[in-house]
């Protein structure tokens, strides 16, 4: 007899069910999460890195990558993994022009949720909003970034803030690692000790950030001064054919599936990169090795970034000065090392040194550093209307800069007597300046 | 299957498309039509669209699936086999979860569907590797559930069953029994059954759960049915591996719970103390003891026996 399949009768069916309903209990307490603890979107799960050029590698395949790129991601890395080192917080504004590739190196960044925040709109560091009457929620982004790097992808909406003044003023405060506020109601806090870096992203208007002085506390990392045809045909190219591929596959919510594979697998690796680098930066910082050569480039270039950004102040006219050094001396100190970690390199280098000089002289780009690279090696000097002419400017404010830039000894003004002839005046850089430039612009 | 084959080939191929790949450097691959039977089905390899260049199909990889889904669900007359085979008491069971034979290899197969209801998966029932019968996802298509479509999210009770089975032997005496003082008895009143207010769903094993899905359990009562899994020993290290089923559903619950908008209440199947039940074999899930009580005596029971 062929021996079937037995399949057990509706009713004897219904008792086993039962016995299964009663089988079904409710789950342990110690099962059960609060409501809103773990995160309702899925997240990429980082894969863990601890090769910068496996991460590099894995970024060429994924875009066009280019020296800007390359030399934008490792300084936020330097930013991230100095979070916690004492000292004056490594603070960088990334610029470049639209689709240049800022949003996706934040992306990558923010891969990491343990130590990265990521906030598309950024309305200010304290609220004072309270939820309760007891007050025991503070709802402030600050309690949030505390010992984590925060990301500002768009850092040209926070130009256009209604109370910005006020949210610069907090991020100046906060740069001293504490931020002490006052309201009117039970949510005043003081919040001290924190250790938090900020990379701020966005076009070239974010150097209107400069005026207020809160720009002292950023260096600037630029990815594309300009945008060069070439290299623009090649990545449009690329892109077209991409975007012509892609087209026919739907999204079906899954994050490891939102994007190209290549690019997925970048961020992913970013994000263990970050891991492995907070882990153990305290390890890495300490075998780093800082040769005096390296230290006192810094110094140079800290006081070069001095003059360099130096700008009338818009609050007053009655005293002209610059900023002092020491706190880009340290920051570019910070920056060299942090870079020779992420790029895991055994001391500061030539390497190292290159990008720590790109980030100075980002961070003093500006009218100043044109009238100055203009009239270095001009022995007899230049006039106000030349100066003008091969800057760009108007020669009125040709003529206040160089007034300006002359009581911070930046420039000098030398006369030229001429037989018969009334002397003539003409502008050159002063003797601190010129041996500045020289040292710093010597490769 | 070439093994350097295109990704966007793959779904095509699993379902016995008979696409003329042979490491060509052409943008399309062309087969026979299923729908108009003409030699112009083309897939663009760049891709994976296809069409047809004289009937006019055409789609991605998930719009395929539908299509060759409809195609072979009208094609398909008799269950009772297979309903046999994984001992369900009812073939139309396997006609309303949506099972259907392929029109090109006539393996059973049974669609996924993803949170919001929309098929996105065709599960191949076919021989593994190892030799043994399984349900599987077709190549490079992501994990959905099964019984999506019989889904009523007015019902506030939802049973989670591991595989699309389960979930079917559980549906059915579900739909065919009813609540009264003396336990449950049978009923032909589906409206007055214990799936008026019980959806049963499945999900593809213990070890997949996409966040996503968690929007269908919103404010419900979520019953976890995994199997009697034994613990195990790692062969490696020595190591005592937990019983699978019972650490899921952990999981899942301080998933689910966890959530912004969480379930209203969570529970599992509890075998035993340990996570499972010793009296019953390793593995044991819902389908397996609701047939069970039939199966282990192997007596006449009620005046039958098929033996």
């Amino acid at each position: 007899m062929v021996k079937l399949s037995r399949v057990a009768p509706l009713s004897d069916r219904i008792h086993q069910l039962e016995i299964l309903l009663s089988k079904s209990i409710p789950v342990p307490k110690d099962w059960l999460n609060k409501p809103g603890e773990l995160k309702d979107d899925a997240q990429l799960k980082i894969i863990p890195c601890d090769n910068y050029k496996e991460l590099i590698q894995a970024w060429r395949k994924a875009m066009k990558w280019t020296p800007g790129l390359d030399c934008a991601l490792s300084v936020m890395l330097a930013s991230v993994v100095s979070t916690k080192a004492l000292g004056d917080q490594l603070w960088v504004k990334i610029m470049g022009p639209g689709s240049c590739g800022k949003s996706k190196l934040c992306e990558a960044l923010s891969v990491n949720k343990e130590f990265v925040v990521s906030k598309d709109t950024f309305t200010g560091l304290s609220s004072g909003y309270q939820s309760d009457n007891e007050g025991s929620e503070n709802l402030s982004l600050v309690t949030k970034i505390k010992d984590k790097t925060l990301i500002i992808n768009d850092g040209d909406t926070l130009l256009k803030l209604p109370n910005l003044t006020q949210v610069l003023s907090q991020l100046r405060a906060f740069y001293g690692r504490n931020l002490r506020t006052s309201f009117k109601n039970k949510m005043s806090a003081d919040h001290e000790g924190y250790n938090t870096t900020i990379i701020l992203c966005g076009t070239s208007s974010l150097r209107k950030l400069d005026e207020s002085e809160l720009g002292e506390r950023f260096l600037s990392c630029v990815i594309m001064e300009g945008i060069d045809n070439e290299l623009e045909d090649e990545i449009l190219l690329r892109v077209a054919n991409k975007a012509n591929q892609i087209m026919a596959m739907e999204s079906d919510g899954d994050p490891e599936k939102q994007d190209d594979p290549t690019y997925t697998y970048a961020k992913k690796l970013t994000g263990g990169y970050v891991e492995y680098l907070r882990h153990n930066a305290q390890d890495l910082f300490s075998k780093v090795d800082n040769p005096e050569l390296a230290i006192r480039k810094c110094t140079r270039l800290g006081k070069f970034a001095a003059f360099m950004r130096a700008r009338p102040s818009y609050q007053q006219d009655e005293v002209t000065e610059r900023e002092f050094a020491p706190r880009l001396v340290s920051t570019h100190i910070r920056l060299s090392i942090g870079l020779a970690v992420v790029m895991q390199r055994k001391k500061v280098d030539e390497v190292v040194m290159r990008r720590v000089k790109k980030v100075a002289l980002d961070t003093s780009r500006g009218v100043v550093l044109n009238i100055c690279e203009y009239l270095y090696g001009l022995e007899k000097g230049s006039t106000a209307k030349a100066v003008s002419t091969h800057t760009g400017i108007s020669e009125g404010k040709a003529n206040s800069l160089l007034k300006f830039m002359r009581k911070i000894d930046a420039v000098k003004l030398i006369k030229h007597k001429r037989k018969g002839r009334t002397s003539s005046l003409s502008w050159c850089l002063s003797d601190v300046v010129n041996d500045l430039w020289e040292e710093v612009m010597e490769e | 299957m070439v093994d350097n084959l295109p990704r966007t080939l793959k779904p095509y191929l699993f379902h016995g498309i008979d696409l003329d790949w042979r490491g060509s450097n052409s943008d399309n691959v062309y087969a026979e039509c299923l729908w108009c039977g003409q030699e112009k089905f083309s897939v663009k390899v760049s891709n994976g669209v296809y069409k047809c260049w004289n009937c006019d199909v055409r789609g991605n990889a998930h719009a395929f699936l539908e299509a060759f889904w409809k195609l072979s669900d009208e094609h398909t007359t008799d269950y009772k086999s297979l309903a046999r085979s994984r001992k369900l008491i009812n073939p139309d069971t396997l006609m309303m979860w949506g099972v259907c034979q392929s029109y090109t290899q006539k393996n059973w197969l049974v669609p996924g569907y993803d949170e919001t209801g929309k098929l996105q998966q065709l599960y191949k029932y076919t021989k593994t590797k190892k030799g043994t019968m399984a349900l599987l996802g077709t190549s490079t298509i992501n994990q959905k559930m099964t019984g999506i479509h019989l889904f009523n999210k007015n019902k506030p009770r939802v049973i989670i069953c591991e595989g699309a089975w389960d979930a079917m032997a559980v549906w059915e005496v579900v739909r065919q029994c009813r609540h009264t003082e003396d336990g449950l008895i049978p009923t032909a009143n589906e409206s007055a059954s214990l799936y008026s207010d019980t959806n049963v769903i499945g999900i593809p094993g213990c070890n997949t759960f996409v966040d996503k899905w968690a929007t269908l359990l919103i404010g419900k009562e979520v019953h976890i049915w995994f199997d009697s899994d034994r613990p195990k020993t790692n062969s490696r290290t020595g190591k005592t591996i937990p019983p699978a089923g019972f650490t899921f559903a952990k999981k899942l619950a301080e998933k689910l719970s966890g959530r912004k908008k969480p379930p209203e209440s969570i529970h599992y199947l509890c075998w035993g103390k340990n996570g499972f039940d010793e009296e019953l074999p390793d593995s044991t899930d819902a389908r397996d003891f609701l047939n069970r009580k039939f199966e282990t005596n192997g007596q006449v029971v009620k005046g039958r026996s098929i033996i």
